[in-house]
């Protein structure tokens, strides 16, 4: 059964009175939600608050949600819209760079060395990705960490696929401007494939506008 | 087929990186780079980047204890029995920027509609819209001369020129006042209106 398929199952019955079936969306979907959250807000505890927050709205809005269409794509879009103003209420700053537990942890089969510098890249790249504008910011985490395809973002933004697609180009050019001079000085070791064993393609085709399984 | 230049290379390197295009555009691509060591070395900081943004977005270990065990139970009483139709972005700041895009396209509409009554009257009544139009001229300049003395004259001018629009009231007249009511009334009954998501 597909994703789109399950989901809309589990919103059938939801809609037929059956509670349940709302605890499995909540279970499918916390965590990808949270990581996105996450990333957005650097804030463990603001992320947590959005995450809820959606859930709530998810629910009351339940009966207009578009039977067939993917789920995810819309939770993305009332999640990012929290979150934003999330960010806005607690002020205009860029996400935090929170090294918390939720961060990826180093894969225990580095070694130290290793294990170091590919902190060092993570965090590079993270704070290059902070600074980015928020409007661009959102999708490099949807393509990037969620894997989601331009259809899912463009149904998650709202935004036509022209834009999507320019918005992308010009944040992963952006991030490339950034992170030249580090590349150039010590190239990490991760170049095509990955230390999460997953290469760039892997991870754009994880899911077509569905969530990554692999959080 | 013709080979690709860079500059129609260039652009398609992140979808290759991602192996996102189709296989015909991306045999074009690839013959290409078997040419270009720049366009390679993009690619390759495509991959170095694309790679690296993976790693360092991805979130894993424990979620924070509020989303764990029990989430759905917490949720559940602070929710009805059954799901409703609200508007899942009611109140965020994109609800409230659509609802102005909205009154703004209205009140737009409303103002064409009103130039159009305008110029609709010039056509039909050149006599009464030429004296009308003397008359706001003279209000215009009177305002900036003297506001106070300006408003009293306007307010006296304008029923003036209604009185002119009224003497040659006709079916054009009425449509365009009552087009021009509705749009109104559109425009505000937006501004409370909730903002659908498949709108």
């Amino acid at each position: 059964m597909s994703d789109t398929a399950r989901d809309d199952e589990a919103i059938r019955r939801c809609l037929a009175g059956d509670r349940e079936a709302f605890g499995e969306l909540v279970e499918r979907y916390k965590r990808p939600l949270y990581a996105v959250a996450y990333r957005l807000l650097g804030d463990s505890g603001l992320a947590e608050d959005a995450v809820q927050e959606t859930f709530l709205r998810a629910y009351r809005a339940l009966g207009r949600f578009r039977r067939g269409d993917p789920l995810a794509p819309w939770l993305y879009r009332i999640a990012t819209n929290l979150c934003h103003d999330l960010g806005r209420s607690r002020g205009r700053q860029a996400p935090g760079l929170d090294e918390g537990q939720m961060d990826r942890l180093a894969d225990p089969a580095d070694q130290p060395d290793e294990a170091l510098a590919r902190r060092e890249t993570q965090r590079r790249v993270r704070e290059a990705v902070a600074s980015l504008p928020e409007k661009y910011r959102v999708l490099v985490v949807m393509a990037h960490q969620q894997g989601m395809s331009y259809e899912a973002i463009c149904q998650a933004t709202g935004e036509p696929l022209t834009i999507v697609k320019n918005r992308l180009y010009r944040a992963r050019h952006m991030l490339k401007e950034q992170l030249t001079a580090y590349y150039e000085e010590g190239p990490p070791e991760t170049a095509h494939s990955g230390p999460t064993g997953r290469t760039p393609a892997e991870a754009s085709a994880t899911l077509e506008g569905g969530v990554s399984a692999d959080l | 087929m013709f080979p690709l230049t860079c500059s129609e290379v260039l652009p398609r390197l992140n979808d290759l990186a991602l192996g996102l295009l189709e296989p015909r555009e991306e045999e074009q691509v690839r013959v290409h780079l078997n040419q270009c060591l720049s366009c390679r070395k993009r690619l390759e900081a495509s991959l170095a980047l694309f790679t690296d943004l993976t790693d360092a977005l991805a979130v894993s270990g424990p979620l924070p204890e509020g989303l764990g065990d029990g989430l759905t139970d917490r949720l559940l009483l602070q929710l009805p029995d059954l799901p409703g139709r609200e508007d899942p972005l009611a109140g965020t700041s994109l609800a409230r920027k659509r609802a102005w895009w909205q009154a703004g396209v209205l009140g737009g509409l409303s103002l064409a509609a009103g130039a159009g009554l305008w110029l609709t009257l010039l056509l039909l009544l050149p006599e009464s819209a030429e004296e009308a139009l003397r008359l706001s001229a003279v209000t215009l300049g009177r305002m900036l001369l003297n506001t106070s003395a300006g408003l009293a004259d306007a307010a006296l001018l304008i029923l003036q020129g209604f009185g002119l629009v009224l003497r040659n009231l006709n079916l054009w007249t009425l449509a365009g006042v009552a087009f021009g009511l509705v749009a109104v009334e559109l425009a505000v009954a937006s501004r409370s209106r909730h903002t659908r998501w498949d709108s």
